[in-house]
């Protein structure tokens, strides 16, 4: 290859590298001119994705992020991080909905068992009215102690295994898996476990229920309400 | 650490040594997330996180939007409880990691 044939190499080589470089240009101008966009759109694919207690705030919120963001590549990976933070805020949410619906299942469970085994020698006439207001005052109760379904749960499980039916042995153990009962939760389960194994339940002692929960110093069997 | 209490992870102590070593009362997500050095998808869910277990307070900027001509900022600042409970969590950390230049 000549003089002739080198030169031509270099203009091309030249024309090359201006195309490379006006084309770059222009794509981080049109990058430029679109980025606002697709971080507003990422924005509201995000916000599509949390739970609605959030959706209002957090819009408005990342907003105000993006704003104070500099750079347009920025904000765009901004914007995509916002996605994946909604993301992790609906897996917490999911979480959170389950959990709430064990315990509501389970506190219907107890609801039943206890319901079952105390009140079943209760004359007929005042059973219905017993099995309506029982369980209201038993879960205020066991709100106002922070028991969890699992505390109670559990001490029933091992308390009245032998006195369920067949069916309702199942069920019960099938939620005390469910509900996981951390190792740091045995000692309140044996207690409230105690607490409930020996209440004798009567119309008054509805009302009083929470007082025998709150006492931990009423021993196991007399606590006569 | 009782089951509503946030976790202690690394990330969650970036962001309460952001907002404490802060010389300022509050920060905006964006102006934490630069002191910290987290991502925007790790940033939000902790400072969600801590609000709701009490440890942080946010509100709105109180200037219109539509004056200032941008999106209005919403500003953290460390609760009196929250600020109790980082230090009190820093310190049973110290055993294992050392002090912490905030704390």
């Amino acid at each position: 290859m000549g003089l002739i044939g080198s030169a031509l190499l270099a203009i091309l080589g030249l024309l090359a590298a201006v195309a490379a470089a006006t084309l770059s240009r222009l794509l981080a101008e049109d990058f430029s001119a679109w980025s606002h966009r697709m971080a507003e759109w990422l924005i509201q694919q995000a916000v599509r994705r949390l739970p609605e207690a959030y959706r209002d705030r957090l819009l408005d919120e990342w907003r105000g992020h993006l704003w104070e963001t500099p750079g347009h590549l920025t904000k765009v990976l901004v914007a995509g991080g916002f996605y994946w933070a909604a993301l992790e805020l609906w897996r917490v949410e999911r979480r959170r909905l389950r959990r709430a619906a064990v315990r509501e299942r389970g506190l219907r469970l107890v609801e039943d068992t206890i319901a079952d085994r105390y009140f079943s020698a209760i004359p007929v006439p005042f059973d219905g009215f017993a099995r309506r207001v029982f369980p209201q005052r038993l879960r205020k109760s066991l709100a106002a102690e922070d028991i969890t379904a699992s505390h109670v749960i559990t001490a029933r499980a091992k308390q009245v295994a032998d006195d369920l039916r067949k069916e309702g042995r199942t069920t019960v153990l099938s939620l005390e898996a469910a509900l996981n009962v951390a190792s740091d939760e045995r000692d309140a389960t044996v207690q409230s476990g105690e607490m409930l194994g020996d209440f004798w339940f009567t119309f008054s002692a509805v009302a009083d229920l929470g007082e025998c929960i709150r006492d931990p110093s009423i021993a196991a069997g007399n606590c006569q309400l | 650490m009782s089951a509503n209490e946030p976790r202690i992870t690394g990330p969650t102590l970036k962001v309460l040594g952001a907002l404490l070593a802060s010389p300022r009362d509050e920060l905006s997500g964006a102006e934490i997330g630069r002191a910290a050095s987290l991502a925007s998808g790790t940033l939000y869910p902790i400072l969600l996180r801590l609000e709701q277990a009490g440890w942080l307070d946010s509100r709105w900027e109180t200037e219109d939007p539509t004056t200032l001509g941008r999106p209005r900022r919403r500003f953290y600042r460390v609760t009196g409880t929250g600020e109790q409970k980082a230090r009190q969590a820093v310190k049973d950390l110290e055993p294992t990691f050392g002090r912490l230049s905030w704390a």
